[in-house]
């Protein structure tokens, strides 16, 4: 009787934790695009002129921007279809082949990026085209518009 | 006095079909066209955008087929009803491959077809009548160089009152002014050419300038903001007041228009992102230009409807 107990309050600490990851992951992937913004706002501001370009700081954005896609794709676990304001579309869960190819085309397309800030703001503008494509592709399928 | 106004009403509806061709738009001495020029004009009045094929099964998806295959079938799904994009390829039996240059500047400008059929203004020609001759003319030329290829579309599907195409004739009376793009001396010359770019060619307005109840444009809430033509999102303001891109410098906009990122470093999506892939392919000089235009616009509230 006793160990129907444990059991149970195993159970329902197992449901709040896994409750606490799929809400985490909502979280995680929220902040993880707040920071890609923050990283093509850095590299628009230099193609602006609003800041003084920096081959080194440019590529680093579009790296970091790369690395995050690996983890960003982990963030979407049963469960965080909903919840904090996500704009997740359900389509995510439906085509999750489709949602990884478009991740896999941001991170050829920012490496691409990568390699093209060192040859200045003109081969930088160039691949920041494509980088934007791949965004607004992406979200058009897969992120709800802002209400 | 009022009258006499509707009895001018009346008469207009009674003589139907297409407004005589204007006198400015109307001269048919015009060198021989400039294909350059014309594929310039392709882009920056977005024709691709609606006229070439979707990319996927779903008429009113975001992205689209080759953008030089102008067979037309998205579709526009409004409250009046659903339109789908027609041919515009060079074929003859399909397209518009037997359009005379003056029937090309009339549907243009005027919004009727060489039958004398009123076009619906989903097809956005109170903007394009805007358009000088020369880039008419142009971009005729060069649309005639476009592959030709067969292909019908349906027949648009509206709900009564608005499927039946002869009110068309008095919608045109109240919305469509005939009047060719006419550049404000007070103006530099760089805001009006973005004025030219954003009312003719961009035709801008089109989606951010809200409608009235009929579907034309409130000319006092010029590029204000609307409610999409779908109903489901609002299509920003976008003149310089803080509910709108007062926050952006002219080198943000111009930037936006080049690469689809906001200021923030968020990107524009849906229907956006195709008008920034033809911005994209104009002269820095001419994103500038809307940039400044835009900027020099009245700031406006957004009437967008606060959560």
């Amino acid at each position: 009787m006793r160990s129907v107990a444990v059991l149970a309050a195993m159970a329902v600490a197992g449901g709040m934790a896994l409750a606490q990851a799929q809400s985490n992951s909502i979280k995680e992937r929220q902040a993880l695009m707040e920071e890609n913004g923050k990283a093509m706002k850095l590299v628009g501001d230099m193609l602006k002129g609003e800041r003084p370009y920096d081959a080194k700081a440019a590529g680093d954005a579009m790296q970091s921007i790369n690395v995050s896609v690996d983890k960003f794709l982990t963030l979407f676990p049963a469960g965080s279809e909903t919840g904090f304001e996500t704009r997740a579309r359900p389509e995510i869960w439906k085509n999750k082949k489709d949602f990884e190819d478009w991740g896999n085309q941001i991170k050829q397309d920012t490496a691409k990026a990568q390699a093209a800030a060192a040859g200045g703001p003109a081969s930088m503008r160039t691949a920041m085209a494509d980088v934007g494509k791949s965004c607004s592709g992406c979200h058009d399928d897969y992120r709800t518009e802002k209400k | 006095m009022r009258r006499a106004l509707l009895a001018v009403a009346a008469s207009l509806w009674f003589c139907g079909g297409a407004l005589p061709v204007l006198a400015q738009n109307g001269s048919a001495a015009s060198a021989k066209p400039n294909l350059e020029n014309g594929e310039y004009v392709f882009w920056a009045g977005g024709c691709a955008s609606c006229h070439a094929a979707p990319a996927s099964s779903r008429c009113d998806g975001h992205r689209t087929k080759d953008p030089l295959v102008l067979v037309g079938g998205q579709c526009l799904k409004t409250e009046f009803g659903t339109f789908y994009v027609p041919n515009i390829s060079p074929d003859r039996e399909t397209g518009i491959g037997d359009w005379t240059l003056e029937q090309f500047i009339t549907a243009m400008t005027q919004g009727a077809s060489p039958e004398g059929e009123n076009y619906y203004p989903a097809f956005p020609y109170t903007s394009y009548q805007r358009m000088t001759r020369r880039d008419l003319t142009d971009l005729k030329a060069y649309l005639d160089t476009l592959p030709a290829v067969a292909s019908t579309t349906p027949d648009h599907d509206l709900s009564f009152p608005y499927s039946i195409r002869s009110g068309l004739s008095v919608w045109k009376r109240l919305y469509l002014d005939g009047k060719p793009f006419q550049p404000d001396p007070t103006r530099s010359p760089q805001v009006n050419r973005g004025a030219y770019l954003v009312e003719g060619l961009g035709h801008c307005g089109e989606c951010h300038t809200p409608r009235d109840s009929l579907g034309g444009m409130i000319v006092d809430k010029k590029m204000a903001g609307a409610p999409d033509p779908e109903g489901k999102t609002f299509t920003p303001n976008i003149t310089p007041h803080e509910t709108g891109i007062g926050s952006w410098s002219e080198r943000d906009i111009a930037y936006s228009l080049e690469s689809g990122f906001t200021p923030s470093g968020d990107v524009m999506g849906g229907v956006m992102a195709k008008v920034v892939s033809n911005m994209a392919k104009l002269t820095k000089e001419d994103r500038e230009a809307i940039a400044a235009y835009l900027k020099s616009l009245p700031p406006i509230a957004s009437s967008r409807p606060r959560k």
